[in-house]
């Protein structure tokens, strides 16, 4: 059953006078349990496709469906209650809130919610990313891997069906960088999320189940023999 | 169920963030801007009450009720019904002789008051109680020497038909100038006053009914006499001072508002800087949260909550602040009222509260507005966080809305805090512009500091706004305080006029001449004639159709008007008809003070009718002048050329300052009454005492005052250094990377600073300058002066301030390691 599926932008047409036009005729359908990796290079329009597809942004052509709804016809407030329900945030620069701690950032979206036991899952989920010790400790006193951790912690602590992940490593040196994705495999692994993740990382990309390269606006699948 | 747990979330984030120190800027500011408000409010109203407390022991009674006629019961019957004290008293004015063969002195005007028991009904003070059917009369000390009474054995004073013995004698309770009052008086028990025969047919007896109770029910009785507008019924408050004490309580009011406006404003500039600062964090977080699935409106709710509720935390410390400002200087402001009649703290608490929030609102509006429409793809993206206009509008809409309640809607204020804004505004723009032009020419470090400085150009205008507001204020307060402080001290010099000496008839007018003169006293003597308005342009003027009471008071009742070929030179003229028109007048002229001419709508070259006893008189209005009351001079509102037929029932006054001399009022009133008889001396010493202590009272808490708006400053200054840090933070981590060495990168930092604060600070001295110069020419009158030294001052106090301001916050990064600056700010 398809999860996902997006047409944004069908080629041929003009763009409307003053637009910049970044990404022509891509057409993906991601599967339930999926994971699906996006690669391209800096400014291909990788973090404009992944924002189209969770909603945060919209196309100014073609549709985008999550999880079986036409995003396209929906309004801020309700594509917002189709992420709540169901998406998951993994970003380059982390977007830890700098006054919180760790505990209180991976809290936030459970307290946002409302969600049942809260405080026990933050802790739970800290534990599950080997931050246990850590979690009154500020981003400004984590290193950069850790943050990612807290990241990943409050991402998966709400049982996203889909995880968005963009460059989640890209901040991260090369052994760091490693353990995260690690970490993000094993998570995904347990919790069955679908997973797209947008990266300059072949390596890493080549970890998901399908991927996909983006090249001066068009989506191409990345076959197991291209490297 | 929802909005319940909201406002739960977003209390838990409030605490948290509290904590933290998160709040802590948006917190002092909202503490400082209540506190001020709630402390110049009670003191405000407790000196009032405390005033107008004064003014009822003075008037023996809240409100009294006057009228040439016997008063209904109706009104009474309302007094109680509201459950007021009511008390009743007649007054007429006759000859009072002293009944003794060994000669008292010759038969004596006074007014005579007969009293229901229970007067006064406000204050015992010296005033006596009279039980009734008492035989007995009390009598004001001035008349003493002027009768050579006794009270031991006590004098028999013959009244009407009836002979009364003198029981005591009591001070004059007179709170105004008494210059209406042309007789001393006595009092005598109200039934005793029919017996003495004086009330027949033709006698002009004027009866008075006083109350007193709560402020709520007096006002109630007030309202409805003066709604039921009774043409023969005039109302005398407590609440209405007299004109000269009036003024001056007016002058210290508008300095006492103008002050806490000036804390109030500053404490919200903060609060506007801090939320540029906040900004930033909140759009984060807001981003982050629409990412995460939040709607708008539970985004809006969750943050409108937490600001609600700081505010409202803020302004209860503020409150609380405020009040424990205002016990602790209870015992100084209990020497100077007596009685202190302290105010209600709970209505003041209420509106420091609400200006407390309202100041956040206020100045964090555009702030909020801004935050809670950040979409959540700002996560990915870099966008905008410039505020969009009509944000800005409604924030200084609000801001225009707390300042009007502050300064109780004075509409000169608001245009000058709105004009002020504007152009800061447009110096700001012009400053930045001229500052990268500089930029373009500048090299090394300094080119990197003023490029620090206009990275975010937003943020330093609203910085240059606020810094340059602050020191202005500053400098103002400083500077004009010190000048207003001593202007009022040399508005009441020491030789100013205490004493007047009224009711000099023509034929004894070279008698007090001599007397005054034989005393040191220097005097002219200035023709007057009593008279009232009847008609303006021929069309008559009646009280009835005035709608101010100012306006009725005026007309109902005599007026002193001076009988002078022109108005004395320490009147200032402002607008005269011109030379041609003089001549072409037929009619004799009348110059009318300023405000007179206002109330009544006069111009030049309308005519003026004037009852003066029975015998009309018609002016053209040749001159409006302007009066100083508070001068104590001998001031007029209409001063009207003599007739040369010089039929005018002409008497003279004159004033001089006794308490230059050696004689006293006593003895000065002694000699008249001997060889002056009808003289009466006037000691106005007391109302002059009452204007200095105002004006002391006044200046004091203006100083007190000046500490908030200081405080205030300071977390202005620091708020400004705090809004910028980060990315300030983040081009230092850079210079440092790169291989600048840390005394660079400190010049660098200390130099936007400097430079930040000099800017502010040439704003700020051009500024005071104008407004002080705009200040000594239209509200001191004094010979205004540029000081091209403020400027140098101002531009050197601002950067020191800014570069010590920035030390102090920023020290420990512009002394961090690369790689600690990384850590923490990366």
């Amino acid at each position: 059953m398809p999860q996902q599926s997006q047409t944004p932008s069908d080629d041929g047409r003009a763009a409307e006078p003053g637009l910049l036009r970044i990404l022509k005729g891509c057409d993906l359908r991601v599967q339930r349990g999926e994971s699906v990796s996006i690669i391209g290079r800096s400014g291909s329009g990788k973090s404009t496709l992944l924002s189209l597809m969770a909603g945060l942004a919209l196309p100014t052509e073609g549709n985008v469906h999550l999880l079986g709804q036409c995003l396209n016809r929906l309004q801020e407030d309700q594509r917002a209650a189709v992420r709540a329900q169901a998406v998951g945030f993994v970003f380059q620069n982390f977007q830890l809130m700098p006054s919180m701690s760790a505990l209180e950032n991976v809290l936030m979206p459970l307290e946002l919610f409302q969600m049942p036991q809260a405080r026990e899952r933050a802790l739970a989920a800290l534990d599950q990313v080997g931050l246990s010790e850590r979690v009154h400790h500020r981003p400004a006193q984590l290193s950069g891997g850790e943050q990612q951790r807290v990241a990943l912690a409050r991402a998966f602590v709400t049982e996203p069906d889909v995880l968005f992940a963009d460059e989640p490593t890209g901040n991260l040196d090369e052994v760091t960088a490693g353990h995260v994705q690690e970490l993000l495999f094993d998570l995904n692994a347990r919790t069955h999320t679908t997973l797209v993740l947008v990266t300059h990382d072949k390596a890493f990309a080549r970890h998901c189940q399908k991927a996909y390269q983006l090249t001066e606006g068009r989506l191409e699948p990345v076959h197991a023999t291209n490297d | 169920m929802q909005r319940m747990t909201d406002a739960a979330t977003s209390v838990r984030w409030l605490w948290r963030g509290l904590k933290k120190g998160d709040w802590l800027w948006l917190m002092l500011a909202v503490v400082i801007a209540s506190a001020t408000v709630t402390f110049v409010e009670r003191l405000g109203d407790t000196a009032k009450e405390s005033m107008v407390r004064k003014a009822a022991m003075n008037l023996g009674a809240d409100t009294v009720l006057e009228s040439s006629r016997p008063i209904g019961d109706r009104w009474r019957a309302l007094a109680e019904q509201l459950d007021l004290s009511v008390a009743e008293s007649q007054t007429l004015v006759t000859m009072a002789s002293v009944d003794d063969a060994k000669g008292g002195s010759a038969f004596q005007l006074v007014r005579l008051k007969g009293v229901s028991p229970n007067l006064p009904l406000r204050g015992s003070g010296d005033l006596p109680r009279i039980p009734a059917q008492s035989n007995q009369v009390w009598a004001e000390q001035a008349l003493v020497p002027l009768m050579g009474l006794n009270t031991q054995p006590p004098s028999s004073i013959v009244l009407g038909n009836r002979s009364f013995e003198l029981a005591a004698t009591y001070a004059s309770n007179q709170s105004g100038l008494g210059m209406t009052a042309f007789a001393y008086e006595m009092r005598v028990a109200l039934d005793q006053l029919d017996q003495t025969g004086l009330k027949g047919p033709g006698s002009r007896v004027s009866y008075h009914l006083s109350v007193a109770g709560d402020a709520a029910s007096v006002e109630a009785f007030t309202r409805a006499v003066r709604e039921a507008d009774t043409p023969s019924l005039e109302v005398r408050s407590a609440q209405s001072p007299s004109e000269d004490l009036g003024q001056a309580l007016d002058t210290a009011w508008q300095f006492l508002d103008l002050a806490g406006l000036s804390a109030v404003l500053v404490a919200g500039l903060s609060i506007l800087i801090a939320s540029r600062f906040y900004l930033g964090r909140w759009q984060n977080m807001i981003a982050l949260m629409r990412a995460l699935g939040a709607t708008r409106a539970r985004i809006t709710r969750l943050f409108a909550v937490q600001l609600m509720a700081l505010a409202l935390g803020a302004a209860l410390i503020g409150v609380l602040l405020g009040q424990l400002l205002f016990v602790a200087v209870t015992p100084l402001l209990a020497h100077y009222f007596d009685p202190l009649v302290l105010s209600d703290w709970r209505g003041v608490s209420l509106y420091g509260l609400l200006m407390g929030v309202l100041v956040l609102w206020s100045f964090a509006w555009q702030a909020f507005r801004r935050a809670v429409a950040t979409p959540p793809v700002a996560l990915l993206k870099t966008i905008s966080d410039a505020v969009p206009m009509q944000h800005w509008l409604a924030s200084l809409g609000l801001i225009l809305l707390v300042m009007a309640l502050i300064s109780a809607g004075s509409w000169w204020v608001l245009s000058a805090v709105a004009v002020m804004a504007g152009l800061l505004y447009l110096a700001a723009q012009v400053l930045i512009w001229a500052l990268n032009h500089w930029q373009r020419h500048a090299s090394g470090w300094l080119k990197l500091s003023i490029a620090a400085l206009t990275r975010s150009p937003g943020l330093v205008r609203i910085q240059l706004m606020s810094i340059g507001l602050v020191l202005f204020v500053l400098m103002l307060m400083t500077f004009v305080r010190a000048d207003l402080m001593t202007n009022w001290q040399l508005s009441l010099p020491a030789d100013t006029p205490d004493t007047f000496v009224i009711n000099v008839q023509p034929d004894q007018k070279e008698t007090v001449i001599r007397l005054l003169s034989e005393r040191g006293i220097d005097t002219d003597l200035v023709p007057m004639a009593r008279g009232r308005l009847v008609a303006v342009e021929g069309a008559p003027i009646r009280a009835e159709d005035q709608s101010s009471s100012r306006g009725k008071r005026l007309l109902q009742r005599e007026a002193n008007i001076a009988v002078m070929p022109s108005p004395p030179e320490y009147n200032r003229i402002v607008a005269q008809r011109s030379q041609a028109e003089q001549a072409a007048s037929e009619l004799p002229f009348v110059s009318v003070e300023q405000g007179i001419a206002e109330l009544y709508g006069l111009k030049l070259g309308q005519t003026l009718t004037f009852d003066f006893s029975g015998q009309r008189q018609t002016y053209v209005i040749n001159s409006l002048r302007e009066v100083t009351w508070q001068s104590f001079r001998l001031n007029f509102f209409f001063v009207v050329q003599p007739q040369p037929s010089g039929s005018l029932p002409i008497s003279y006054l004159g004033n001089f300052a006794l308490s230059q001399t050696d004689t006293t009022p006593q003895a000065l009133m002694q000699v008249m009454g001997r060889e002056a008889p009808g003289v009466l001396v006037i000691d106005a010493g007391r109302i002059m005492e009452q204007i200095q202590t105002i004006m002391r009272q006044a200046s004091w808490a203006v100083s007190g005052l000046y500490g908030f708006t200081l405080a205030a400053s300071l977390i202005v200054l620091l708020t400004a250094t705090m809004a910028s840090q980060q990315s300030r933070i983040q081009s230092w981590l850079l210079l440092r990377t790169i291989g600048a060495s840390q005394v660079t990168v400190l010049k660098v930092g200390l130099m936007e600073f400097a430079l930040l604060g000099a800017l502010a600070g040439l704003l700020a001295a051009t500024f005071a300058q104008i407004t002080g110069l705009l200040i000594s020419q239209f509200v001191l009158e004094m010979t205004p002066q540029l000081s091209p030294m403020l400027w140098a001052l101002s531009v050197l106090l601002g950067s020191t301030i800014l570069v010590i301001m920035g030390w102090l916050t920023q020290r420990h990064y512009l002394k961090l390691t690369p790689s600690a600056m990384a850590q923490r700010w990366g």
